[in-house]
């Protein structure tokens, strides 16, 4: 069991707490428990998908929009610049 | 609440002092080497990179004037010689004159009028020489709190900045206000998608106001050129510590805040007006931004990190937090406080912003910074315009 950190209830990602290889088990750090296993290896920091979330969905951290999804992301899932993109930085949308 | 104090130099002008610096200022890039030299000589001085004042536009030159100017009369500076060549743009007799109306001891020197460069190094190291044997005369004594200004800066972020070193950061910044201290946090282009942060925390409908516009006008700045941020706002190092986009690094960012009212919003370099926390409009570049923080009176500037960035500035000694204990461990030397007891559970956000807050005043008292062991003095001042 690894702990993951969900900064806030409405999340729908987790920051990692260690590198977690594949097919690792995880808790939340606040204890609660979330059923989930990684389905490839989040690196130290990264995001993990806490729920499904589909292209073109909201990515939330901190309890805010943090980008859309640019392709379907399923439980388990590292969420990062490959399958998440800024609104606000992008000049081509 | 109690006053807290730290053992500062108290300056003719009612300011106070945390070091005794000795300044070298080239006006222009081509007196930049011979400036250097004097720096390099002279035990006890320190070089400010300037490598502008000609070429530019007049509006970036006056801005520039300004500022170095600033620095001449910083509370922390207590003699400034100004080198010039003699054929730039920057007005270095006026420069001076401006140090002038401050109360410390200012020269000038003119590369062409001194006889070139190895004169102008010999005669400007003699000048300092005498500046620095005049520095040891200050006697530091109990000041309170409120007369620090204090700069909040991030660099080298990862994804622990927003958990970590970022929130401690805000309890640090919470306990400076409480104490009546002028707090500054900045970084525009690092806050675009944390604009309801700051808003929420404005302390007044026109603050709020204010700092829409200028989050509005540095994304509009920056789109113009066509370009997507990600590469710059997050730059490579955020993203490999699993910062995604810039509205995730903003929202760590905005954390280092804290909780207390925003009661201004200054433009790059300019004084804060008011007690308590206000807002620079600076760019993320961490040079630039710390730079013009200390250009507004900082005597002291918190910064945290998650890469690890080492930087530090010629005349404000600059605190370094990190929240990643991989960097804490990799480069020791370079950090002066271990914020990811945090993430272990072992220490709260609270407990790690107390810690720094203690750490802030010692260092205002004399404790030399990890950034000024090593050496780091950058210096870079914003330009907008183009270069002739």
């Amino acid at each position: 069991m690894a702990k993951v950190l969900r900064i806030h209830p409405d999340d729908n990602v987790a920051m990692a707490l260690s590198d977690l290889p594949a097919g690792t088990p995880l808790e939340l750090a606040d204890g609660g428990a979330c059923g989930l296993v990684t389905r490839e290896a989040i690196p130290f920091g990264h995001k993990v998908a806490l729920a499904p979330i589909r292209a073109g969905e909201s990515v939330i951290k901190y309890g805010t929009c943090i980008g859309l999804a640019t392709a379907d992301i399923a439980l388990g899932q590292h969420v990062h610049v490959h399958n998440l993109r800024s609104i606000r930085g992008s000049v081509k949308r | 609440m109690s006053s807290d104090t730290f053992r500062g130099y108290r300056r003719p002008d009612g300011s106070v002092g945390v070091r005794n610096h000795v300044v070298v200022i080239p006006s222009c890039g081509c007196a930049l080497h011979a400036a250097a030299q004097i720096a390099a000589r002279v035990a006890g001085s320190v070089l400010l990179g300037y490598d502008e004042g000609c070429g530019a536009t007049q509006h970036d030159i006056d801005l520039g004037a300004t500022w170095l100017a600033q620095y001449g009369r910083h509370p922390n500076v207590v003699g400034t010689l100004v080198v010039s060549l003699g054929c730039e743009t920057l007005d270095a007799a006026d420069l001076t004159r401006r140090i002038a109306q401050g109360w410390a001891p200012v020269e000038l020197l003119v590369i062409q009028q001194e006889g070139g460069t190895r004169r102008t190094i010999e005669r400007g190291a003699e000048i300092v020489r005498g500046m620095v044997a005049g520095a040891g005369g200050y006697r530091a004594e109990p000041c309170p709190a409120s007369a620090l200004t204090v700069g909040l800066e991030c660099g080298g972020s990862d994804a622990t900045s927003g958990m970590a070193a970022n929130p401690a950061m805000g309890a640090f910044s919470d306990l400076l206000v409480a104490q009546g201290a002028r707090v500054i946090l900045a970084e525009t282009s690092e806050l675009l998608g944390a604009d309801h942060i700051l808003t929420g925390h404005a302390a007044t409908p026109q603050v709020a106001c204010r700092l829409t516009e200028t989050l509005e006008a540095c994304e509009a700045f920056y789109k113009a050129t066509g370009e997507d941020f990600m590469g710059k706002q997050p730059a490579p190092g955020n993203v490999m510590g699993g910062i995604s986009t810039v509205e995730e690094k903003a929202l760590g960012d905005a954390l280092k805040g804290g909780s207390s009212p925003i009661v201004d919003v200054l433009e790059y370099g300019q004084a804060p007006r008011l007690p308590g926390l206000s807002f620079m409009d600076t760019p993320g570049n961490d040079p630039l931004s710390v730079s013009g923080l200390v250009a507004a009176g900082c005597q002291v500037v918190a910064f945290t990190t998650g890469r690890g960035n080492p930087m530090g500035n010629p005349i404000a000694p600059v605190i370094k937090l990190t929240g990643n204990a991989g960097t804490f461990a990799r480069m020791g030397a370079d950090m002066d406080l271990d914020a990811s007891p945090i993430i272990s559970g072992e220490a709260s956000i609270a407990q790690v912003g107390r810690r720094l807050y203690d750490l802030c005043l010692e260092v205002a008292s004399g404790r030399i910074t990890a950034a000024e062991a090593t050496g780091h003095h950058e210096f870079k001042l914003l330009r907008q315009g183009v270069v002739f």
